[in-house]
């Protein structure tokens, strides 16, 4: 275990250098930079420009700037955001709880609906449900999220009046259900994507393994028919559902762009694009790095996961 | 392993009779099995014995009512099967009966020992469930005989190994868990369905000796479906030979192989090869000539007309032979047996 641990951590460092390399690249080769608003401030000499260049260190070559950030990030410096001076580290932080609030409602709908819808369909295969069930999901995985966000809004909040139309509360409202009623809206919009990739795997999982052999052989014990697809199918239905929770995890906290801008959602995703409409060139590389530790973390939960639910992994130290 | 007649008082412990299997297919409803009619008594072994493809499989699955259901498949006939000093029909019985009745009075053990265990669950869970279900027991008293069973049927440290996985385990002795399963809440049947055919020829042999075994000490009534005539002149009392998803002869074990009277039984066994310093040495190994026809298009009249030696035209694709019985106990489906026997007594 400490072994392949060790390994991991190696291939994760070399991942996550890969992965600023190539993100420092792609964000220097956008046209603008964070100088390009103040130059269209009448107010700005190219004295004054030159002189806050100088000071951010965007004058230097690119490399030289690329190193710069990489012996800061190493020692734990993630550098100050060109927009208001913060920490950027600190500005990430204080956007996760909100993230995190949408992203696990959203996630845990998910799940419990997609993971049954799923089961149902491969139980009842091609049933009225299951026809139903597939058709919902193909035209909720084709919806644009933007759209369907804006259509909500348009109707939810405009023509019934029933949802805030944004935010994750009512300013100086802070209760529970006044932060309930903002969630609705962004989670359900999150979720509904998320139900649908959920069952498509769930059911074609399942229906591989209601056609196994010990399938049969639980039938053959006399065995009710809900307690072989609790006990016995499920069960191996599941674990490749650990793959893809590892591949969700990471956006519990990276959060979600369109949906949380549609939304006005104050989380990470809506702090991803506004910092690169900025060129808040520390905190977008401070976000991408953030997201890609995130994701390498899940891949990790996962594999450990697969460990402990499949004897046929993690088996050996028995 | 006797032959003895089962005694009147007591019925068989199962009574098969007009069994008919029809797969509803893309091209039309396909009768898979039919006219199958036996009985089977305590203590005694049936053989079925086919090639692939015979309906012998699906002929087990359907007893026990494990193949899909309606609309896809279609089983009539009676298949009564008596426990408990009473006989239900296993085929118009409800879904509860049918739950309550397998794995209690009737198991079954499968070819493939490596797929049928679940991955998921250790061997004595697996046992214990059933346990459970069917006498009531609690888990730790259920468990404590899962690992009887796995000692009696011949698991080396039964304890150890409740405790293991499937994937731990090798082949046969994931075959002896499935029958452990199967004999866990001590049935008066066991069908076998080639239970040693995905085995070593050794463990083969292992696993013969132990349902022998078994049989010898619980009077247990034993269906053992193969395609290895070894295997049936090892274990049968009693062998039903099918041939295009129906029996064409059925008789004792040793008059079979004595006397066989079917064309096709005859066939199949000069097709085993046998070590001899005989005048056959060296010559090719006699097989039945063509392929067995598709449930789809059976030929008309004898479905083995078309690849038999003794194939009379008028007579034999005229219509359907039936079953019939020629001397006691010994039934064959044959135009032209009457013919055969003579030439048999010729010689």
């Amino acid at each position: 275990m400490t072994r392949f641990l060790i390994g991991r951590l190696g291939q994760s460092l070399l991942l996550l250098w890969i992965v600023s390399v190539v993100g420092f690249a792609i964000l220097h080769l956008a046209p603008g930079g964070p100088m390009s608003q103040f130059a269209e401030s009448g107010n700005m000499t190219q004295a004054d420009m030159d002189r806050m260049a100088e000071q951010l260190g965007l004058n230097r070559p690119l490399p030289v700037q690329y190193a710069q950030w990489l012996t800061n990030i190493v020692a734990g410096d993630w550098g100050v955001s060109y927009r208001d001076q913060q920490p950027v580290l600190r500005i990430i932080f204080s956007h996760l709880g909100a993230t995190f609030e949408l992203m696990l409602t959203s996630t845990v709908i998910a799940i419990f609906i997609g993971v049954w819808v799923g089961v149902l369909g491969a139980v009842w295969r091609y049933s009225l449900f299951d026809s139903v069930a597939t058709i919902f999901a193909m035209v909720a995985l084709s919806i644009p999220t933007f759209w369907f966000g804006l259509v909500v809004i348009w109707y939810f909040s405009i023509e019934l009046g029933w949802l805030p139309a944004g935010s994750r509360m009512t300013p100086g409202d802070g209760s529970f259900a006044n932060r309930f009623h903002h969630l609705i809206g962004p989670a359900l919009v999150l979720a509904l994507v998320s139900t649908a990739i959920w069952s498509r795997y769930m059911r074609s999982s399942m229906l591989d393994v209601i056609n196994q052999d010990y399938i049969r052989t639980a039938r053959s014990k006399g065995i009710s028919e809900w307690r072989i697809l609790t006990r016995h199918a499920l069960r191996n239905a599941l674990l490749p559902m650990i793959t893809i929770l590892g591949l969700q995890l990471p956006n519990l906290l990276s959060g979600a762009l369109v949906t949380e801008t549609v939304f006005s959602w104050p989380g990470m995703g809506r702090l991803f694009l506004d910092s690169i409409n900025y060129r808040d060139y520390p905190t977008v590389m401070g976000i991408l790095m953030f997201t890609a530790i995130l994701v390498l973390i899940g891949n990790l939960i996962a594999d450990i996961l697969y460990g402990l639910a499949d004897p046929r992994i993690g088996g050996r130290a028995r | 392993m006797s032959t003895a007649e089962p005694k009147p008082a007591a019925p068989p412990v199962l009574q098969v009779s007009d069994l008919e299997i029809t797969f509803n297919t893309r091209a039309g409803p396909v009768r898979a099995v039919r006219d199958v009619n036996f009985q089977i008594a305590k203590g005694e072994t049936l053989a079925i014995v086919g090639e692939s493809g015979s309906g012998k499989s699906v002929t087990s699955l359907a007893m026990l009512r494990l193949l899909p259901g309606a609309p896809f498949c279609k089983v009539s006939g009676q298949v009564l099967l008596s426990h408990e000093g009473r006989q239900t029909d296993l085929v118009t019985c409800s879904a509860d009966d049918m739950r309550a009745i397998r794995g209690r009075h009737a198991s079954i053990v499968f070819q493939e020992p490596m797929t049928s265990l679940n991955p998921v669950h250790t061997a004595g869970t697996q046992i214990a469930e059933s346990i459970r279900r069917h006498i009531g027991l609690g888990q730790r008293a259920a468990m404590e005989r899962a690992i009887e069973l796995l000692d009696l049927v011949g698991i080396p440290d039964p304890r150890r190994r409740a405790a293991s996985f499937p994937h731990e385990m090798s082949g046969g002795m994931r075959q002896r868990v499935m029958i452990a399963l199967a004999l866990a809440c001590d049935p008066s049947l066991l069908i076998a369905d080639e239970p040693t055919t995905a085995l070593d020829v050794t463990i083969q042999a292992q696993i013969i000796e132990l349902m022998k075994d078994i049989q010898a000490r619980t009077d247990l009534a034993i269906i053992f479906i193969t395609h290895n005539l070894g295997v049936v002149a090892d274990v049968a009392d009693k062998v039903m030979v099918m041939y295009a998803g129906s029996p064409v002869e059925t008789a004792p074990v040793a008059d079979l192989f004595e006397r066989p009277l079917m064309p096709y039984t005859r066939g199949l066994l000069q097709s085993v090869p046998r070590i001899t310093f005989s005048a056959s040495r060296g010559q090719p190994l006699p097989a039945i000539r063509g392929t067995v026809p598709s449930p789809l298009a059976l030929p008309q009249g004898c479905s083995f007309g078309p690849r038999c030696d003794w194939f009379l035209s008028g007579t034999c694709d005229a219509d359907t032979p039936l079953l019939q019985p020629v001397q006691r106990g010994h039934d064959v489906r044959c135009h032209r047996c009457e013919t055969i026997l003579k030439e048999l007594a010729i010689q």
